[in-house]
């Protein structure tokens, strides 16, 4: 008894030690409840998809996390080991999402016209669901030879950063585990989903041809000399929709037909343009940073003029949004200008302004209405929102949310069945990678511009494009932001586009690679070199933080140490010209 | 002026800055559209209304599941498909003949074409010794491709949302309130119920879904359809059911889940269903309204919209109510303006009784030509009469000419009496949704009027006779009569009197009293004397020889053994001192349309030495006030005076 009254004489006036039990006690019970409530739900058999999706879609959060961080600060693995492990991740989660959890989505979607009671008379011979499972296994490996042929293409011609081609591979996994299950039909959606993986395929080849040095340097020593028969090809492909083209939807003529191949030559236009842009900009730089004279800048709005009126007359609003905002970013970028550009900015939102009044292009008119109600204005913008709004913060597991509902989900749309399916954590993810992917180019361009202004003006347009594109496109599914007509780069159905992306891909490690070299052995080595950081983390100086002024590495190399580290056997590519260094 | 901007040593924070802001922004975007979710209410799946609907119940394609559910039957889809489709016709055509051997590639074969058809579109296939077969899958995909297959396997996605009704016919839920946690566990929690003023369930919740088993057509616009209109729309915040977020929510278990609110509705129920069966005419129903109010505290006792649908069986037939031409789903109490005819006397008279020059005794014409006003029945008077004979009488010709000489003045009465001013009707609930009657408007023709101009003249005229350019509802007339018998102040009518919090979603009963809620705001609208002459004047249109209303049904009070029973009967047919007296004016409103009969209005109130209850009847192209509106009115009213005696506890449920 004593030493009960002795306990409570003890909690009475050591204040400290009872309050400080009881938030122990409680975290204690609060864990274990989760615990509790974490072993309930395994053991739920109707929760299985949806802790998959959550565990699965974890994972996916770390993995970029991860690769945000590597971008900002190298890590202790080398570059090709993060990036060959980085693939192997994603590649291994597209595996699970793909073969595991979507007919496990099909299955509980379509239990009456895939189950096994109700169609027995008309099954025939074979089980469905095993084959669309292996048509599933063959598209993971078809999007696994993809990734590998994009590795090794890399590899072999331009070993210049570990970030951008594990991200790209990561949004063309996120598109086609998509793609596989949003068709109205699992055949139609087979079919959706097969063609973007061939077209995956085939996009690795173009990166191949395009990254390759010999190509590589004829194509931009001919584009450096004529840059006008780029411009004019890049006319000539848009205005040739006017004779040649076909309507694949919404009566707009804005694609050729190649026997069986349909291709957009927009998607082509977009990265031709950009390079003339930045070409004329360079060229004429000097005049923009001094005169106030409107007249250095009549040729470029002509220039830009020429394309935008033919894309008006076509009815192709969303490119030349694109177009506008890359160009003028780029402008910015190389001169400096902000005055000019608030000036075109106020320009531009006159013309809109006018264009909505008038009612011409009613185009305008309408996709601003949309944005402004779309309740009452457009049921594709709804049915978008609602669907949106199954996703909530894990989103309903694949297969499981009302996403067919939607027109053309499978291109403009994309982004709303992501939220729907992969919740908000999948769309931040998917945001994510898009903003690594651009931060990364800035880097890069950084990284070009001492070497050729030209090149890292292109690749800062380049970027600009990918990110502009994909910001402009997810607003306009988020109802931030009229909606207009774009594909999400590398994540919407589309074979052109995907090429096309793949394409400027290739492009951006291209110009990087044309300004890097392997280094020679002893480099590698670490005698006489000027640049020792260049050993465990990518060959290019990020920002001006990052490159160490007195490297703790410099002072701690030594023959035995080199020698000693595993990465410095293998081949590293460096700087040819001498980089930004503060 | 600064031409360029030195951005040295940290420029390149602006493009990533601006790339970081905008992902941010979009992703803020992504989190509202996904999570915090504004959209998702108005969003209600409607399969009654799809499309072949029908057809799946009548022939039982979607039937009984045996678990109190309802299943999509697949094997009835394609007998269905076989008999009634050109496709599923060719399909069987093939296989009789492939199981009875007949060849159906026979040159003279008149299957040839079909055949020919089956085998292009993939549903026939010959294999490699010469055998014909139909492929099952081809012709299930086929199948799903027409509309009908379409909707099919739409219907078949969604059995959950089905049930059986008591007929075993399959409907489609007609409420699907659905709480999901982020682990995507789906719960059905209750909406709160509405009860009438003695405590009676209106519209209650079982078994998952809104129980209309006790309300009447009667009550129907009042209760109203969940986003929709009605209280359901309105008081949607406060009847929506309350979850409780919590670490349960995890599991889906229902922890402290309420129920949304219980509101108690000023409404008498059985008295609403009267009143809606009281439209029943010996020549048929007719259309029109009725409103009775409690004086003293502006309280909506019942408000019917006569051809109002049975709340029960709206969600089967939403497609022909929307379509309906006698417009039921239009709530006539206060969506829909009438002209007032001769009720807006009343009116009129205020006006007058506010310029005292107005009211000496005044000699009538039986035309007046110059206004073009003639008078209905009454005769012409030798003797000049006063304004409590001439509103007794009705007689046109009086207030036409008074309107005249009142020109702008009445206009100024009639605006602080409710014209040209919506009425706020949920006011004295915070959480509601605004729910505004439609204004009455007065004076607010195109034209502007010169109220001293000859020709303007006959147009005033008219307007003080409460045609032409007046407009009001039964809801503002019925608060009209209760402003003169409230003494002149207007009390802003209100219909929701109690509201409590929910019990908890597994309670069976909720036993918390309900908090009742304030009236509804006043304002003075004409002195206390003129209400007392007003008063006088509609008490001699029921009670003096020759009044409108006299001849036609009165209330009389009997003290039964059960209790006291209000009762109607024509003048003289009970003993004269169980008469209640009740006061009022008649209204016969043209409408100008030609060959129909005029509306038939009635307003007033009882008993008039000590009114409870005042009362607005609109019957739309019935003829006489007295005769349509008045029996009607009498019935509201009588039924009104009993509800207001008989105490809550004694109240028959």
């Amino acid at each position: 008894m004593s030493a009960f009254r002795d306990f409570l004489a003890h909690q009475i006036t050591e204040r400290g030690g009872r309050w400080g039990r009881a938030v122990f006690l409680g975290i204690t019970l609060y864990v274990l409840w989760e615990v509790l409530r974490f072993v309930l739900l395994m053991l739920a058999p109707e929760n299985q998809p949806f802790l998959l999706r959550t565990v699965v879609q974890t994972c996916e959060l770390l993995l970029i996390l991860a690769l945000l961080h590597r971008a900002f600060r190298p890590g202790k693995t080398s570059a090709d080991t993060f990036e060959r492990r980085y693939l192997l991740a994603v590649w291994a989660l597209f595996g699970v999402w793909l073969i595991v959890m979507v007919p496990m989505g099909f299955a509980i979607r379509d239990p009456y016209l895939y189950g096994q009671p109700n169609l027995q008379s008309f099954h025939g011979t074979f089980s469905h669901v095993g084959q669309f499972r292996w048509f599933l296994v063959v598209v993971w490996l078809t999007g696994g030879l993809g990734a590998a042929l994009l590795y090794s293409f890399k590899k072999r011609w331009a070993d210049v950063d570990e970030i951008m081609l594990p991200l790209v591979c990561h949004l063309v996994f996120t598109g086609l585990v998509m793609l596989v299950r949003l068709g109205p039909d699992r055949m139609k959606t087979a079919a959706l989903g097969w063609n973007q993986t061939l077209f995956f395929v085939i996009g690795s080849l173009v990166f191949a041809v395009l990254i390759c040095p010999p190509f590589r340097e004829r194509l931009m020593s001919f584009a450096e000399r004529y840059p006008y028969i780029i411009l004019m090809v890049t006319l000539a492909l848009i205005a040739g929709t006017f004779l040649f083209g076909t309507a694949l939807s919404g009566g707009r003529k804005l694609w050729y037909r190649l026997g069986p191949v349909t291709l957009q030559p927009i998607e082509i236009s977009k990265i031709l343009f950009v390079f003339v842009v930045a070409t004329f900009l360079e060229k004429k730089a000097h005049l923009f940073q001094k005169s106030n004279r409107i007249s250095s800048l009549v040729s470029l709005g002509a220039l830009c003029l020429s394309l935008f009126v033919i894309l008006l007359l076509q009815k192709d609003l969303g490119p030349i949004m694109v177009l506008v905002m890359v160009c003028m970013w780029m402008f910015v970028t190389v001169s400096g200008r902000l005055d000019i550009l608030m000036g075109a900015g106020l320009g531009i939102g006159g013309i809109v302004t006018l264009a909505f009044l008038t009612r011409w292009p009613s185009m305008v008119y309408h996709r601003i209405m949309d944005f402004v109600d779309p309740l009452s204005y457009s049921s594709q913008m709804t049915y978008a929102l609602w669907t949106q709004a199954s996703g909530d913060l894990w989103g309903t597991a694949p297969g499981l949310s009302k996403a067919f509902k939607v027109p053309v989900i499978e291109s403009d749309y994309i982004f709303t069945a992501i939220l729907a399916e992969k919740g908000w954590i999948g769309a931040s993810v998917l945001l994510l990678a898009f903003l690594a992917l651009t931060l990364r180019g800035f880097q890069l361009a950084r990284f070009l511009s001492v070497a050729s202004r030209r090149d890292a003006t292109y690749l800062m347009g380049l970027v600009m494009v990918l990110f502009v594109q994909q910001a402009v496109i997810v607003a306009g599914n988020l109802n931030l932001f009229p909606l207009s007509g774009l594909t999400l780069p590398f994540v919407s159905a589309g074979g052109s586009s995907l090429v096309v992306n793949l394409g400027v891909l290739g492009l951006v490690m291209g110009l990087v690679a044309r300004h890097t070299r392997k280094a020679t052995v002893e480099e590698r080595h670490g005698v006489a070199t000027s640049q020792p950081a260049q050993a465990t983390s990518s060959p290019i100086p990020l920002f001006p933080s990052e490159i160490p002024t007195e490297s703790p590495a410099l002072k701690s190399m030594s023959f035995t140490s080199a020698t000693a580290d595993p990465h410095l056997k293998r081949e590293t590519w460096i700087p040819t010209s001498p980089t930004r260094m503060p | 002026m600064k031409k360029s901007v030195d951005l040295s040593g940290y420029y390149w924070m602006i493009p990533v800055a601006a790339v970081v802001g905008v992902t941010v922004v979009l992703m803020g975007g992504a989190f509202r559209n996904s999570v915090s979710d504004p959209y998702a209410k108005s969003y209600i799946e409607d399969f009654e209304h799809q499309q072949n609907f029908k057809i799946f119940c009548e022939e039982s394609l979607l039937t009984d599941d045996g678990a109190g559910g309802v299943r999509a039957d697949w094997e009835r889809f394609y007998a269905y498909v076989k008999t009634n489709y050109n496709l599923g016709r060719m399909v069987a055509e093939a296989e009789r003949r492939l199981a009875t051997g007949e060849s159906p590639a026979d040159e003279s074969s008149p299957f040839k074409g079909q055949w020919n058809r089956l085998r292009a579109m993939g549903v026939v296939h010959i294999d490699d010794r010469g055998k014909a077969y139909i492929d099952g899958e081809a012709f299930h995909k086929r199948a799903l491709k027409t509309t009908f297959g379409r909707h099919f396997l739409t219907a078949a996605h969604n059995v959950h949302r089905f049930r059986l009704g008591e007929d075993g016919q399959v409907r489609a839920d007609d409420f699907y309130f659905r709480e999901t946690n982020v682990f995507s566990v789906t719960r059905v929690l209750p909406r709160g119920s509405i009860y009438d003023r003695h405590d009676r369930e209106i519209v209650g919740w079982s078994r998952g879904r809104r129980d209309y088993q006790n309300a009447s057509p009667g009550v129907f616009h009042i209760v109203g359809l969940p986003n929709r209109f009605g209280l359901e729309a309105r008081m949607d915040e406060a009847l929506s059911p309350k979850p409780d977020r919590g670490l349960h929510d995890m599991l889906g278990l229902y922890g402290r889940d309420r129920r949304g609110d219980d509101l108690q509705l000023s409404i008498d129920g059985p008295l609403s269903e009267t009143l809606y069966n009281a439209f029943d005419f010996p020549k048929g129903r007719k259309a029109g309204a009725a409103v009775v109010l409690e004086v003293g505290t502006g309280r909506i006792l019942a408000a019917v919209s006569s051809n109002a649908p049975n709340p029960a069986e709206w969600r089967a037939k939403m497609d022909e109510l929307m379509r309906d031409p006698d417009r039921p789903l239009l709530n006539r109490c206060w969506d829909e303006l009438y002209f007032p005819g001769s009720t807006y006397k009343t009116v009129v008279a205020a006006s007058m009784l506010e310029h005292k020059e107005m009211v000496g005794p005044f000699r009538v014409r039986e035309k007046a030509e110059f206004l073009k006003i003639r008078n209905n029945r009454n005769k012409v008077r030798k003797h000049p009469i006063d304004l409590i004979s001439a509103y007794a009488y009705s007689s046109n010709t009086y207030f036409a000419e008074k309107g005249v000489l009142l020109g702008q003045r009445t206009k100024e009465t009639a605006e602080r009496f409710g014209f040209n001013r919506p009425i706020e009707l949920l006011a004295n609930v915070e959480d509601a949704k605004p729910w505004t009657a439609v204004a009455p408007v007065a004076y607010r023709g195109g034209q502007r009027f010169r109220f001293r101009k000859r020709g303007d003249q006959r147009l005033v005229a008219q307007f003080s006779i409460g045609q032409n350019q007046i407009k009001s509802h039964a809801l503002h007339m019925a608060g009209v009569m209760a402003t003169i018998a409230q003494d002149g102040v207007w009390i802003n009518p209100t219909m929701i009197q109690g509201r409590r919090e929910g019990a908890l979603a597994r309670e069976e009963e909720n036993t918390r009293p309900f908090e009742s809620l304030p009236t509804g705001k006043t304002r003075r609208i004409i002195a206390t004397d003129d209400a007392t002459k007003l008063r006088q004047a509609a008490w001699a249109t029921m009670n003096r020889s020759g009044g409108t209303g006299y001849a036609g049904e009165q209330i009389y009070r009997e003290e039964t053994e059960a209790g006291i029973v209000y009762v109607i009967a024509r003048r003289n047919q009970l003993p004269r001192e169980q008469l209640v007296p009740s006061a009022g004016k008649t209204g016969t409103a043209e409408h100008g349309q030609k060959k129909k009969p005029a509306h038939s209005w009635y307003i007033g109130y009882a008993p008039a030495d000590n009114p409870k209850v005042a009362v607005a009847v609109v019957v739309e192209y019935a003829g006489y006030g007295s005769t349509y509106a008045m029996p009607i009115a009498m019935k509201a009213m009588a039924g009104a005076l009993q509800s207001l005696e008989t105490p809550p506890e004694q109240a028959d449920f």
